[in-house]
């Protein structure tokens, strides 16, 4: 092991620059996470974490057993890759087609008003959501009517949730995805373009072969990162927007959990939900790593 | 770097990592607390010793300390320094250490999991939203007192008021005889017969209507409302009858189908008969109002957003600009559909009407009773139980409870006068001054309904009073009080099924799992027949065998079996 | 780093006259012109509402006046929010949070992310795995609480900035920056001039990453500033809560369950305000931000790499 502790003297400097960060995880990520086993325990407050009977996988077995398990995983997978097929491209276009303008106001007023949606707290999302679709005073339909469309109940029609939900995401987030982006084309020399407009390249070339290949190396992180989050479907927006109607498209694990009282008091059987979900989400990740990893040179490992 | 060693120094560095959380893991533990698990102590044992007084104040002779878990009111500017929390130290020598949390019921719960579950709570929980679930979890796990023998005791205020209230004992023993939490007894009359239909008696007169008695009066009264342009602005812009899923008892269902079978969508839809325990959802009177439903909205008597539209939504329709568009709507109160601020004036067009009678005569309205969740409990922490125990027995005195609501004598009420009334439209005993509220005023009199107190009905409609006109803000309450009395009071089912039923760990955790299921269905389905997705005639059958599929029997069962064992113990 | 002058030269060299090249640029521009306003009013409007809400009167708000500008213009939802004296507690405190978060939290992703977009760091892809191994398994709240609990962390300052500080996404973006426009020749120049790995960092690698930088100041100041969960479970006393869990508790304090009511005139007269104060809270809450923002978008701006490769 030579080699390695002569790597680890030539670099002794890159480890302490990380030491720090390195003690942070290890106390704040690494040391809770010994509690995970209460996931295959009876957890009991008064016997605490190791005072508690081991019961195996039986919360597990338990979990597959519900009911309706099969279709809350799949509504909870359909509407995370819905998500990620409309809301992943979105913020990249946003930043591309702001990346042609100049520095002006009206670049900075899109950037800043395309970005404070992400500010509007879930519950007043929903009720404007609720407001703009409404059949009879809402906005939508008053142009739906213009052109001829019937006006329908949209929050009645299962068939529509998940559309909503995507759509609403995307007018929230986007700007706020952007970001990250619009920070990757700042890093571009300015001297390609300078070059690529000598050799006669239209805006759009320059686009595709300046732009989006400065952003591929962020994109195709972000897009590996998402994958490992499949099964994290947040709990309120669902919530708010669910009704009597269009359960059946709409109940996701996280609100399914959250109806069955489990929440609270039965910390063993969330725990392993949780572990359920970030097992998959593991699975997901590897995998898609592994294509990116074949088809480019970005990858997360 | 080779694959092979990279591999080697992966498995190594991650083998460490593990080593070392376990070895950490291992050596703290924390999160035991001390002298719990097996004995509860302090069940009335050592008689509080030589500083404790069994009776009279103050409740210790030395001044103690106590944690006391609350929520934190944004409308009290800090129970600290709080003038009730003062008066109560000086009169009992009990120095309360406020652990306070957020007031919003999600956070308030999720915090109390927290504390409870990492044995980081208090000594007692003055405002603790407990669960029967909870209360039986953390009683039988040694974290709750049992409170029985310190009540019998200590406490005269609340032995009385198990006498004064009949249902109130049983309903907070837990299954194992234990009573691990005391509520806060709030009898709001109105409350109970909360499933109100409001219309709107100026249509009514301009059509030259009476209000509806029987379901096809109702039927009629919402075609006129709808064809007959009642609001004269010459638009057809009624919409006769209109809701929301969301809001104070607000759906349209509730108050309809209880003409045709008792219907209480709050208590599991559960009806009692003999004894013997049984569901409304599949009984032909249901069927029948499922076909009087789907007739309402076939005709578009019933707005099309009223399954699905939020209570805000709902209050814009009852807000409705220059002119009201809507006929009926189902609420607690009126103020779940229209602007109720002191210079409103579209709520004096609606007024309440009785329960309809359906064409086989029933005319039933669900009686929402109960105590609901606890407040004030004892942990295993706590080292003065009896004195804890008294504290609580002194907020469910008169005074206790009136200070604690209202504020000082003098400062924040008066002594009513003599030609003063209350909501029964008799003498009143107090007079409150304005001081207290304004909105989002912050006030640091009192404890504004935070914790144990005894505000029987007896209490609310006897003692402060009330404005007699029924039309004004001041006289909402004797408006509700009047409609309930007159319109609502003798329609509720002889035989009702309690909700406040303790359920064992195993029942508690079936029912968790045919609830949402159940309830999901029955919604849907529902829906489905009243919008006509589905034909009632041909999906009956389907409907009813779906609903055995969905455990049905099972979840009834659970609930006969509980409440069995609830009755043989008295 | 990629060379796109490389990639040009392969494709076809169009050189087409300049007027033709001038219309297809134009059109292309004024698409994305085009496209960009559709954007901002679908955005803006709703926007737009939120705020004439927020300064609208409660009755109009209710019967649902309210389109584009405010109706019956009042300050009412305002004054119930700043009436309350905790209100200046939350922003100071939030605002104190946010300051000594934000920089310990970029500081912390900073040399993180640096030695691991080295090629060379031994070890590298051991510890990028333990990185976002913590990203997908945590070990639950209670052991978390129990965790800090034991730092003795409970009901201080110390309980908002240091659990939370540091975010695997963040690192991995960082990362990913620096491996993309910190090129090796850079690196390998700087060894050759006796520059060692600490100077590197501090006087070369950070004046370039403005943009990164950048972004991580502004995802977590938005994190700290919205901070809530920690706040709700770590803190005790009132006058540590930031901004978020004060708001919070107006807005419910102005909706009270009927059922509790012993004076229903406070409730009727809440009614209103509190469809009122919904919107008025957003503004209250997200104002400081928003004004962050545009500061920090000062550093997207193009070019901050020339010189460094000439240099």
């Amino acid at each position: 092991m030579s080699i390695a502790l002569k790597m680890v003297k030539k670099n002794w400097q890159l480890y302490m620059i990380i030491l720090p960060s390195l003690i942070y995880l290890i106390i704040f990520k690494y040391v809770p996470m010994v509690g995970v086993q209460i996931a295959f325990k009876n957890y009991v407050v008064t016997k605490g974490i190791w005072g508690s009977d081991w019961i195996g996988f039986k919360h597990f077995v338990d979990f597959f057993h519900l009911p309706i398990f099969w279709r809350v995983i799949k509504n909870t997978a359909l509407l995370s890759l819905y998500s990620l097929l409309v809301g992943f491209p979105a913020p990249i276009i946003l930043a591309l087609a702001l990346n042609e303008l100049k520095n002006g106001i009206f670049k900075r007023t899109v950037q800043l008003v395309t970005f404070a949606p992400y500010f509007i707290s879930t519950v007043i999302m929903v009720s404007i959501i609720m407001l703009f679709l409404s059949p009879e005073l809402g906005f939508v339909h008053i142009l739906a009517d213009k052109f001829g469309f019937p006006a329908e109940n949209v929050m009645s029609k299962p068939a529509y949730f998940k559309t909503v939900y995507v759509l609403s995401d995307v007018w929230q987030f986007t700007g706020y995805a952007s970001v990250i982006y619009i920070a990757a084309l700042a890093g571009v020399d300015p001297h390609l373009y300078e070059a690529a407009k000598v050799d006669g390249a239209t805006r759009f070339q320059r686009m595709r072969h300046i732009d989006w290949p400065s952003l591929r190396p962020t994109a195709v992180i972000l897009l590996i990162l998402n994958a490992g989050q499949i099964m994290n479907v947040g709990f309120e927006k669902v919530y708010l927007m669910q009704n009597a109607i269009n359960v059946g498209a709409s109940e996701v694990i996280s609100t399914y959990v959250y109806k069955m009282g489990l929440v609270g008091a039965n910390f063993s059987f969330s725990a392993a939900v949780g572990l359920f979900n970030s097992i998959v989400n593991l699975l997901l990740l590897i995998v898609v790593n592994y294509v990116a990893r074949k088809n480019s040179e970005t990858s997360l490992w | 770097m080779g694959s092979k060693r990279t591999g080697r120094t992966w498995v190594s560095a991650v083998l460490i990592v593990f080593i070392a959380m376990f070895a950490i893991g291992c050596t703290s533990n924390s999160e035991v607390p001390a002298g719990s698990s097996t004995s509860p102590s302090g069940t009335g044992s050592t008689g509080g010793g030589a500083d404790f007084n069994a009776t009279g104040f103050p409740i210790v002779k030395n001044k103690i300390e106590m944690s006391a878990f609350a929520p934190q009111s944004a409308n009290i500017a800090d129970l600290n320094t709080n003038w009730f929390t003062k008066y109560l130290e000086g009169k009992t020598n009990i120095h309360l250490n406020w652990q306070l949390v957020p007031g919003e019921t999600a956070a308030l719960n999720e915090k109390k999991q927290l504390l409870l579950a990492s044995g980081d709570y208090p000594d007692i929980f003055m405002q603790g939203n407990l669960t029967k679930e909870e209360q039986l979890l953390y009683g039988q796990q040694g974290v709750l007192l049992p409170l029985n023998k310190l009540i019998d005791q200590y406490a005269p205020n609340i032995k009385q008021a198990f006498k004064d209230i009949p249902y109130l004992e049983k309903a907070i023993t837990a299954p194992d005889g234990n009573i691990y939490a005391i509520p806060s007894v709030n009898e709001c009359y109105h409350c109970q017969f909360s499933a109100k239909m409001w219309v709107n008696t100026k249509w009514l007169q301009k059509l030259g209507l009476s209000a509806p008695k029987t379901t096809d009066d109702f039927y009629n009264m919402l075609k006129a409302f709808k064809e007959k342009d009642p609001n004269g602005n010459g638009k057809a812009d009624e919409i006769a009858l209109t809701g929301s899923p969301t809001g104070w008892h607000t759906d349209v269902e509730s108050f309809i189908m209880n003409a045709f079978v008792y219907y209480n969508a709050d208590n599991n839809y559960f009806m009692m008969n003999g004894g013997k325990l049984g569901t409304s959802v599949d009984q032909p009177g249901f069927k029948k109002g499922l076909q009087f439903l789907n007739k309402l909205y076939a005709e578009g008597l019933i707005d099309k957003e009223a399954f699905t539209q939020k209570s805000d939504a709902l209050s814009q329709k009852g807000n409705s600009p220059d002119v009201a568009i809507a006929g009926a709507i189902p609420a607690g109160w009126f103020g779940e559909f229209t602007d109720a601020s002191p210079t409103a004036t579209r709520h004096k067009d609606y007024d309440p009407i009785a329960p309809l009678t359906g064409p086989d005569g029933i005319s039933f309205t669900p009686h929402y009773i109960g105590i609901g969740n606890s407040v004030f409990a004892v942990t295993n922490k706590n080292k003065n139980p009896e004195a804890a125990i008294r504290l609580a027995d002194y907020l469910y005195s008169d005074e206790g409870t009136t200070l604690s609501n209202f504020g000082e004598e003098g400062r924040n009420w008066v002594k009513a006068e003599a030609t003063d009334k209350n909501t029964r439209g008799t003498a009143a005993k107090f007079k409150v001054k304005e001081t207290s509220y304004g909105v989002g005023q912050v006030q640091n009199d009192h404890w504004n309904q935070m914790g144990p107190g005894l505000r029987s009905s007896e209490y609310r409609e006897t003692a402060y009073t009330a404005s007699q006109d029924i039309y004004s803000m001041d006289g909402l309450e004797t408006r509700l009080y009047k409609a309930t009395k007159e319109l609502y009071e003798g329609h509720q089912p002889k035989e009702e099924f309690p909700t406040d039923i303790f359920l064992t760990n195993e029942q508690a955790n079936q029912v968790k799992q045919l609830k949402p299921i159940i309830t999901d269905y029955v919604k849907q389905s529902m829906l489905q027949f009243i919008m006509g997705a589905k034909s009632i005639d041909k999906d009956w059958d389907a409907y009813v065998k779906g609903l055995k599929d969905s455990g049905m029997d099972q979840f009834i069962q659970i609930y006969q079996d509980a409440y069995d064992k609830m009755n043989k113990k008295k | 780093m990629i060379h796109p002058e490389q990639s040009l030269s392969l494709e076809v060299r169009k050189r087409p006259s300049r007027i033709h090249e001038n219309i297809v640029d134009r059109l292309y521009l004024c698409g994305v012109y085009l496209f960009l306003t559709v954007c901002l009013i679908i955005v803006a409007y709703p926007l737009i509402y939120i705020v004439s809400s927020s300064f609208s009167s409660s009755s109009a708000v209710i019967s649902g006046k309210v389109w584009l500008l405010p109706v019956e213009p009042t300050l009412r939802g305002y004054k119930a929010v700043f009436q309350n004296p905790q209100i200046v507690t939350g922003y100071s405190n939030s605002l104190f949070y946010l300051f000594f978060g934000t920089l310990l939290s970029v500081i912390l992703t900073i040399t993180a992310a640096y030695p691991l977009s080295r090629k060379s760091f031994y070890g590298r892809n051991v510890i990028t795995a333990l990185f976002i191994f913590t990203m997908l398994f945590n070990g639950g709240l209670i052991p978390y609480y129990l965790t800090v609990k034991g730092m003795g962390m409970l009901d201080t300052r110390w309980a908002m900035i240091i659990p939370g500080a540091i975010s695997v996404w963040q690192v991995i973006l960082a990362r990913t920056f620096f491996q993309t426009s910190i090129p090796s020749e850079l690196t390998e120049a700087a060894h050759l001039d006796g520059c060692s790995d600490f100077k590197f960092l501090l006087r070369i690698v950070i004046p370039l990453s403005k943009p990164i930088i950048a972004v991580l100041v502004l995802m977590y100041a938005i994190g700290y500033w919205n901070s809530y969960f920690e706040a709700l479970i770590f803190l005790k006393s009132a006058k540590l809560y930031p901004l978020q869990l004060i708001l919070r508790n107006i807005l419910i304090l102005n909706s009270i369950d009927p059922t509790m009511v012993k004076d229903v005139k406070e409730l009727a007269d809440r009614q209103g305000l509190k469809e009122l104060l919904k919107y008025s809270l957003i503004i209250v809450a997200s104002a400081p931000v928003l004004i962050l923002y545009p500061f920090v978008q000062q550093h997207f701006v193009k070019g901050l790499l020339i010189g460094s490769l000439k240099g």
